[in-house]
């Protein structure tokens, strides 16, 4: 039976109770655990949220539409710098000047909190669309040349504007975020991913990833699709960036240099294309692994490349392989009537 | 008879080297043309812009669009439309080399070849009927297109186009690589989904299961159309049996 693909109501509503009953995991575990472990383990889970975010909004474009883009880092930096100079030049401000009791303050903290991050995913959205509506018409290296080069691009504008730090780094920027944050945006990132996949518009992604041509003559608007998946990507990844901006409370150029992109690319590669939870497993994996790799000393940075190398010849298709984590693997088969 | 398809003057280059040299040909409401000729000559290239996925230099692609019960309501010119737009208009296309989506199942395949429709009667009864003409993949339907056969797959991308409920069928070499069994199950389906009312522009190596399944024949050599007329006429045409059907 030819089943057209449309999320329904039903659904819907399921992802809504889904996401309210993780927010509530989320916030449990920002009380208990997460306070329990100290500074250093907290720091670790965040910039594992962070990285899960990045390889999830990458893994849209890489994985599902297969379209090698390696200017992720780039759009991390704008939504960062964007957002960052949104509550620190206006939100902040703004804020401190109000005289204000500790429980309105922090709930109007996080009012800010969403704006800037909101801000800065739309900065990093709309630079997505005017870098991808000319690049994505490219295929295959060019296309990876051509946001390699934007890039960059973004990167040494950011460099060169002195009223966001250029080269001495933005400072002083408020510290609104933390594990609740990170894991709230990881989370609507993966269900925004996941529910695109499974609608219609993400069989016509994947369709033009497995060949360009006759997607097209399934009467596919590939470039229009390109580009959604393009933007949608920078969109999560200048959130990302507004994340690490308001907990690292620094930015500078130098974190966002293709090699920060290339890592995202090896997340996405590592955990398998086209697999949501290969994307999560890789950037938790390749967050701790450099950390846990401390103990090799000034051996550490050998030993993580030579293990992403056994990796890759042990598992060309990554982690997953493209498939995805579902609850039978773990509990019992309900039987089929 | 009207004409659903007439192709003027038309120009085609990759860079600096032309592939079409002036073609000009018309396809009339449900005939099988076909178009044969060697190596290089252009097959390929002339269903490739017609489809959209190549631009023109020069000349002009006209398409009478047609509603179902066959009344002319416009003529557009395809050599300005995107190929996702071309679709809509229908006109499907079977790519050369039986390109299906490979990581996609059989279903989802098919499923992609009516992507542009709302109407769930009308995708249901095109699906019973493509399952009906291709009974093997109806047995497949979970499988991962890139584990069929050659033979499954084509009647796969046949299947995934006659899913669009196309007036025009492209159809680029569907018996390349097939087992003779395989080509005439291949044609015998042909047949069919021409006897159900889709035109037919049908691109082949293989001259003679070409010519005695089509009405029409044109004959192309570098670009050019060297010869054309009724199927039956090609056949016995000397220049056609020594160069393509390989009669001395």
């Amino acid at each position: 039976m030819p089943n057209r693909l449309t999320v329904s109501a039903s659904s819907t509503q399921r992802t809504f109770t889904w996401y309210a009953l993780y927010a509530l995991v989320i916030m449990l575990l920002s009380r208990t655990v997460v306070g329990w472990v100290g500074a250093y383990y907290e720091q670790i889970l965040i910039f594992i949220g962070i990285n899960i975010t990045l390889a999830v909004s990458l893994n849209l474009v890489l994985g599902f539409a297969g379209q090698f883009s390696i200017g992720h880092a780039g759009f991390m930096a704008l939504g960062g710098y964007s957002s960052a100079a949104l509550s620190y030049f206006v939100l902040n401000p703004a804020l401190m000047s109000l005289p204000l009791d500790g429980m309105l303050h922090a709930v109007l903290e996080n009012v800010a909190l969403a704006i800037v991050l909101f801000a800065g995913g739309i900065a990093a959205a709309i630079a997505g669309l005017l870098v991808g509506i000319p690049t994505l018409r490219l295929r295959g290296d060019y296309l990876a040349i051509a946001t390699l080069g934007m890039g960059e691009i973004i990167r040494v504008v950011i460099l060169n504007t002195n009223f966001v730090g250029g080269a001495r780094g933005f400072t002083d920027i408020p510290r609104w975020t933390g594990f609740t944050w990170v894991y709230l945006i990881a989370g609507a990132c993966v269900l925004v991913v996941r529910n695109l996949i499974a609608s219609t518009s993400g069989r016509a992604l994947t369709a033009l990833r497995e060949d360009e041509d006759a997607a097209a003559a399934m009467g596919i608007n590939t470039t229009r699709h390109k580009v959604m998946a393009f933007v949608l990507g920078a969109f999560f990844a200048g959130m990302a960036g507004g994340l690490l901006a308001h907990y690292m409370q620094y930015l500078h150029t130098n974190s966002f240099t293709f090699l920060r992109s290339i890592e995202i690319v090896v997340f996405v590669v590592l955990g398998g294309g086209g697999s949501i939870t290969g994307s999560i497993i890789a950037a938790a994996v390749l967050t701790v692994l450099p950390e846990a790799l401390r103990v090799a000393q000034s051996w550490r940075m050998v030993s993580y490349s030579l293990l992403l190398v056994i990796m890759m010849l042990t598992r060309p298709q990554g982690l997953m392989g493209g498939r995805e984590f579902h609850w039978s693997w773990i509990l019992p088969r309900r039987k089929q009537a | 008879m009207s004409a659903l398809l007439e192709v003027k003057d038309l120009h085609v280059a990759y860079g600096a080297i032309a592939a079409l040299k002036g073609i000009s040909f018309s396809v009339e409401r449900g005939q099988i043309v076909t178009l044969i000729g060697a190596n290089g000559a252009g097959k390929t290239t002339l269903l490739r812009t017609i489809s959209g996925l190549l631009r023109p230099r020069r000349g002009e692609i006209s398409y009478w669009d047609s509603d179902d019960i066959g009344k002319v309501s416009s003529s557009c010119s395809l050599s300005s439309l995107a190929p996702h737009l071309i679709v809509r208009h229908g006109v499907a296309h079977v790519p050369e080399g039986r390109i299906v989506f490979a990581n996609l199942s059989v279903r989802e395949n098919l499923q992609m070849g009516a992507y542009t429709r709302t109407d769930a009667d009308g995708i249901k009864a095109d699906w019973d009927w493509v399952l009906q003409l291709f009974p093997r993949l109806s047995e497949r339907l979970k499988q991962s297109a890139g584990t069929l056969s050659g033979g499954e797959q084509q009647m796969l991308a046949i299947g995934r186009a006659l899913m669009s409920r196309p007036r025009l069928i492209l159809m680029d070499e569907p018996s390349l690589g097939l087992s003779p069994i395989l080509v005439q199950t291949v044609f015998a389906a042909i047949r069919q989904i021409n006897a159900n009312g889709a035109t037919i522009l049908l691109v082949e190596q293989n001259a003679h299961m070409a010519l005695t399944t089509a009405q029409i024949g044109f004959v192309m050599e570098t670009g050019t159309i060297a010869l054309s007329g009724p199927c039956h006429e090609l056949l016995r045409s000397d220049d056609v049996r020594r160069t393509y059907l390989g009669e001395s």
